[in-house]
């Protein structure tokens, strides 16, 4: 691959390998390889949240990158918003795919969705020896057909389904690895504009939702994404700022 | 940047404290009576009556409803409020019997929390939901009586899908797990208790 993104130190396309989360993880304890791209050409054991098997058909771009996100101005606080920088950076690289008519979404804190249903998820972990890095595992939907794989991703889309073509996985990944250098950087520099852009895409935004917080569930109307990237929630109790959790219906 | 918040800057302290432990409300301590449980013969065994009455003060100090720990076989459930404590012990019938006054004791009565020139509190260093365990099958990071160095993985934070991994920074034995798995957590908010 031929990147005009050069700010990536270390490139590694792996023909197979079970995560390129974990292959990111190891990359951290070597300082001097980040920033640094892991691309599987077949993810054989994706993960998720808590463990989840992440379901990677033939025709998916799954790769991780492993950054220090200070190297954008971005401080630990702000790590948490990274799920909605780069959510916002996978869709600067598929919206000009898609017809107008398909608007990219971001649904809180970490899919993307097309028409209702998800193109790509989002998996960010950090790496505990090295604490200034961090891995974005990304998961992008792009050749074949999901149809087929019926439950094991009922809400699941690719781009080719939706567009009716196939696309290039390079040229993607390399539209990405461009947007969310320039994302980043508005995260870092507390550009406002980034949390005007993850409202107009929010997907949940003005839609009744339930969250699983674990010990409990609270339910409302999503009315927005703070400019932390918490979700805020009209509850029959007053709003709430939700920093984590899980989206149980929408 | 000076104060002011920044684009993505979580809060600091949530003035939503959906938890029973509350950081912000220290307690006065006294001098350490049994801070010394560590090196006694039998501090492997968590139905010790010393500790247990150590556990009820940790109870109070966090304002914390319910310890449930378990080690092996041996289970040991405190509960504040109505319910009496509760022990599911094969072994150890006699010393549950002791342990109930010292548990029964209204919270305000209770002795002030008798220790912590030897302990350390790992607190929560970001808003999210604290995860024991890299996933649900997975054995918890640590458990109580383990031995935990700086680097040590302790626990996962995680706050909008980003999973952090949080290092104990400092060594020692772990004497008490504050949170359970999947709970909300607030910045600051105490997670494990250490003996140094």
């Amino acid at each position: 691959m031929n990147f005009a993104t050069a700010w990536l130190r270390t490139i590694e396309v792996h023909p197979e390998l079970g995560s390129t989360n974990d292959r990111a993880l190891e990359l951290c304890g070597q300082p001097d390889k980040l920033p640094a791209l892991v691309v599987a050409e077949r993810q054989t054991a994706g993960r998720g949240r808590q463990g989840a098997v992440w379901f990677a058909p033939e025709g998916s771009l799954t790769f991780s990158l492993a950054v220090r996100p200070a190297a954008w101005g971005i401080s630990l606080a702000q790590w948490p918003a990274l799920s909605l920088t780069t959510a916002i950076a996978v869709a600067d690289a598929v919206q000009p795919l898609l017809p107008a008519s398909m608007p990219a979404q971001i649904k809180w804190p970490n899919d993307v969705f097309v028409t209702g249903r998800k193109l790509a998820g989002i998996l960010l972990e950090s790496a505990p020896t090295t604490s200034d890095a961090l891995v974005i595992g990304v998961g992008l939907n792009v050749n074949g057909a999901l149809a087929s794989a019926g439950e094991q991703a009922p809400l699941g889309v690719t781009l080719e389904e939706l567009t009716g073509r196939t696309h290039s996985i390079d040229a993607l990944l390399e539209n990405f690895i461009a947007a969310f250098d320039q994302r980043a950087a508005q995260l870092g520099a507390s550009d406002e504009e980034l949390a005007v852009e993850w409202n107009r895409q929010s997907l949940l935004t003005n839609r009744d939702v339930i969250i699983d917080l674990g010990a409990e569930r609270v339910s409302g109307r999503c009315v927005g994404l703070a400019n932390n990237g918490a979700l805020r929630l009209a509850t029959a109790s007053g709003e709430r700022a939700l920093h984590s959790g899980a989206v149980a219906s929408w | 940047m000076g104060n002011s918040p920044r684009l993505g800057d979580l809060p600091r302290a949530d003035p939503e404290q959906r938890f029973t432990a509350n950081p912000t409300n220290p307690r006065p301590r006294t001098t350490a009576v049994e801070n010394d449980m560590a090196n006694r013969p039998d501090a492997g065994d968590v139905f010790d009556v010393r500790k247990v009455r150590k556990l009820v003060e940790l109870m109070n100090e966090h304002e914390l409803a319910e310890i449930d720990l378990k080690q092996g076989d041996q289970r040991i459930r405190l509960r504040k409020g109505g319910e009496p404590v509760m022990m599911t012990a094969t072994p150890a019938a006699p010393v549950a019997a002791a342990a109930a006054p010292a548990a029964s004791a209204p919270p305000a009565a209770a002795k002030p929390a008798a220790d912590d020139s030897n302990a350390i509190v790992i607190k929560s260093p970001m808003v999210g939901t604290f995860y024991a365990s890299a996933n649900p099958e997975s054995a918890p990071f640590i458990k109580v009586g383990d031995q935990v160095g700086p680097s040590t993985t302790v626990c996962i934070i995680e706050a909008m899908k980003v999973f952090n991994e949080i290092p104990a920074e400092v060594s020692g034995k772990v004497i008490a797990v504050l949170v359970e798995s999947g709970s909300a957590v607030e910045f600051g908010q105490p997670l494990f208790k250490l003996q140094k």
